[in-house]
């Protein structure tokens, strides 16, 4: 529901109460007036209360709210799932793998040879 | 070196003693670095103990890390670029061990060359060889890259 449409039934509430306390006294019984005209009281308060909390953390929200190509830029990193020396070798070892099969071509050069797999983990 | 280094094959004994009296010999401690990507290359190495590690520079997680990229060892020969304009490093290299190294520098090799044309094109041919390997293994690797990242994302 829009803030505005919960803030005129809030209010509308409110005026009833408003309307059964005043004007009602002649055709209600008296109980029933100051039953009835608090609880829309109440009531009527409760909702505005709730259309202006609404509003308001909305437009907090909207004032804090990054622009859409920083917020791509501001993605945390993913935790490192292995310390960076041992991913460092990891990457010295794929080199060495893969000079030993480029190198492995070049002696017999022939199209199986030339895309064999390798062990390394970072291709695998 | 009980065998002449890649470089001088093919060169008589008396070529490779007027070679080898151009260079300077240089100890490269472990970890230590030997020459760095972007720096003038003014002496081409050839090694004579040890092993060298050729490194590129990748960003991993945020910061620069020197990513290796071939080893060479004893008989091998780093630095070409001292011969090949620019004249600058392409990569870095660094000391995997305790690495002996002969340091040649590129005018007195010009120098020398200039006046045996002999010896030149010899150790020209020789480093041809030095630099179609490394041509023809890195496109291979190229190849098998392409191949994997076109499987990955076109298959």
């Amino acid at each position: 529901m829009k803030t505005k449409t919960m803030f005129v039934i809030g209010a509308v509430i409110c005026g009833w109460g408003a309307f059964l306390v005043y004007h009602g006294m002649d055709a209600l019984p008296t109980w029933l007036v100051w039953t009835m005209g608090p609880l829309c009281w109440y009531l009527g308060g409760v909702v505005m209360l709730a259309a202006a909390w609404k509003f308001f953390t909305r437009i907090k929200k909207t004032a804090v709210k990054p622009a859409r190509f920083v917020a791509a830029t501001q993605i945390p990193a993913p935790e490192p799932r292995i310390p960076i020396e041992l991913l460092l070798l990891q990457i010295e070892n794929h080199v060495r793998l893969e000079q030993a099969a480029a190198q492995s071509f070049i002696d017999f050069p022939n199209p199986a040879v030339l895309h064999r797999k390798t062990t390394s983990p970072l291709v695998n | 070196m009980s065998q002449h280094p890649e470089l001088l094959n093919g060169l008589s004994e008396q070529a490779v003693r007027k070679i080898l009296a151009i260079g300077s010999r240089m100890t490269v401690e472990c970890g230590a670095e030997l020459f760095r990507l972007g720096a003038a290359a003014d002496r081409l190495f050839v090694i004579e103990r040890g092993r060298v590690r050729l490194t590129l520079p990748m960003q991993l997680r945020g910061r620069e890390e020197n990513v290796l990229v071939e080893e060479r060892s004893s008989g091998q020969t780093v630095g070409w670029s001292a011969l090949n304009p620019p004249f600058r490093f392409t990569l870095s290299a660094s000391a995997a061990m305790e690495t002996e190294v002969l340091a040649f520098p590129r005018e007195a090799l010009l120098s020398h060359f200039a006046q045996c044309p002999e010896t030149g094109y010899i150790v020209s041919m020789n480093l041809a060889g030095v630099i179609a390997q490394r041509l023809q293994l890195f496109q291979t690797m190229w190849l098998r890259e392409m191949k994997r990242t076109i499987d990955q994302h076109c298959a």
